[in-house]
């Protein structure tokens, strides 16, 4: 485990780990803030009522550090990773409050992504025991065999117009389809995980169960999920990018744009030259030619989409909170 | 070389501890009822009330989200019995003290109504 340098860790993994990061810097803010009350309170073991708050509040600042530094530094991830993965686990440990799947996830990719020893099987075990999990729960409990889980929730919690209308309460034949239907993909995405040559099948599949999700609830189901699933994904998904060289043009976008990218790939290189210029796949392209390749690249489409969920994520609850304050 | 190879052992054994310590969590919630660690995101959807009366006067839903740091009225994705594993562990522990009646009334994907009491711990 490299302890150091970031060489050795492949790309997608610090893909992976940067996304985990600022799930839980700007989503789950409250644990890096070291004047909070939070902790302990409930914890799962009763001992660690008898843990002083000094010593969270100390370990909400070394998880505040250990999360920025790979993000500032583009170095030390397996450290920083292990390091914030373990007291995110230490947290969740402390209070059943703070519990949820979704940051349990990521507390434990995290810290796989700190044990990283060259083979990513450990990712593909770690999200098949998620859909194996999900899947067994389901299938030991009637109300998802019989419709009335998927049935209530569509027509009672998410209220889905489509399937109020289209389907009367008493059709409980198509929720019982649907429930079964969850069940099968997510033992499905449980077994493909685990076979390699069914990676690029998995990320398909996977994206499609969770963003229909997404959008038969209209957003307001797996939002959560799809991102750090997606991040989940990235992380086996034996990404290969091809360095990008930006040179020339405004310094100050030239630094943002490669602090953005979330795989450090996009190199500043800097020449005083009249336009902006990318050097790609060993070619030079400048001015607007350059602009829509940067636009074209894996590393563009990968930034967008994970920034987009971020904001889609992160805006409500911003908005939420200048009313509140404002109010 | 020996250094990298402890180093990798120590990975693997703390990795496949991680992984074991989730297959209990499995295993376990299929004992037990609440719903933690279990890879049970949306498995059942419960809609709660939480009532009390603490030195004979009823809480309100504000001193009831004090109490617990839980809305009084809400919605549990997970288990109801997440829900009442939090009341009951308060109770027994920062809320001997103050010693409170409760009754958490529930409806779990829309069947009937339930409630469980405390200090009773019983469920009608």
């Amino acid at each position: 485990m490299s302890l150091t340098k970031k060489s050795g860790v492949p790309v997608s993994q610090i893909i992976s780990i940067k996304a985990f990061l600022l799930y839980i810097l700007l989503l789950k803010y409250g644990l890096v803030n070291p004047f909070s009350d939070y902790f302990p309170f409930l914890p799962f073991i009763p001992a660690l009522d008898a843990i002083p708050r000094a010593i969270y509040s100390s370990l909400s600042v070394v998880l505040g550090v250990s999360i920025v530094t790979p993000l500032i530094t583009k170095n030390y991830y397996q450290s920083m990773s292990l390091i914030s993965g373990l007291i995110v686990l230490f947290f969740l440990m402390s209070s059943k409050l703070l519990f949820s799947n979704s940051l349990t996830f990521v507390a434990c990719m995290l810290i796989l992504s700190g044990l990283y020893f060259g083979t990513d099987y450990i990712f593909r075990i770690q999200i098949a025991l998620l859909y194996f999990g999900a899947a067994i729960n389901k299938f030991l409990t009637a109300d998802w065999w019989n419709g009335l889980y998927m049935d209530h929730l569509l027509r009672e919690v998410f209220q889905v117009s489509h399937y109020q209308h289209n389907f009367p309460a008493d059709m409980i034949e198509v929720a019982i389809i649907l429930g079964i239907l969850v069940i099968l993909i997510e033992f499905a995405l449980g077994i493909l995980v685990l076979v390699p040559k069914y990676t690029r099948m998995l990320i398909v599949f996977g994206l499609i169960f969770h963003g229909s999700m997404l959008v038969i609830t209209s957003g307001r189901l797996s939002l959560h999920f799809m991102y750090i699933m997606s991040a989940a994904y990235v992380s086996i998904s034996s990404l290969e990018l091809t360095p990008v060289k930006l040179i020339g043009g405004n310094s100050v976008s030239k630094c943002i744009l490669s602090r953005l990218d979330f795989s450090d790939t996009l190199f500043i290189r800097n020449e005083a030259t009249d336009y902006f210029v990318i050097e790609k796949h060993g070619k030079i392209y400048q001015g607007k030619k350059a602009y829509l390749e940067l636009v074209l690249t894996k590393q563009c489409a990968l930034l967008t989409y994970f920034f987009l969920l971020l904001f889609t994520m992160v805006f409500p609850r911003l908005v939420g909170k200048i009313s509140v304050y404002f109010s | 070389m020996s250094s990298n190879h402890f180093k990798r052992n120590l990975s693997v054994l703390l990795i496949l501890l991680l992984f074991f310590g989730q297959v209990i969590g499995i295993i376990n919630v299929q004992l037990s009822k609440p719903k933690f660690f279990a890879w049970s995101p949306y498995d059942e959807i419960s809609y709660y009330k939480i009532e009390g009366i603490l030195n004979g006067e009823k809480l309100t839903k504000d001193d009831i989200s004090n109490r617990y740091r839980i809305s009084a009225i809400g919605r549990q994705n997970r288990s109801i019995y997440n829900i009442i594993s939090i009341v009951r562990q308060y109770e027994t522990s920062y809320g001997l003290a103050e010693p409170a009646k409760i009754e958490i009334s529930y409806i779990v994907n829309g069947h009937k109504k339930s409630t469980w009491k405390w200090p009773e711990d019983e469920f009608d």
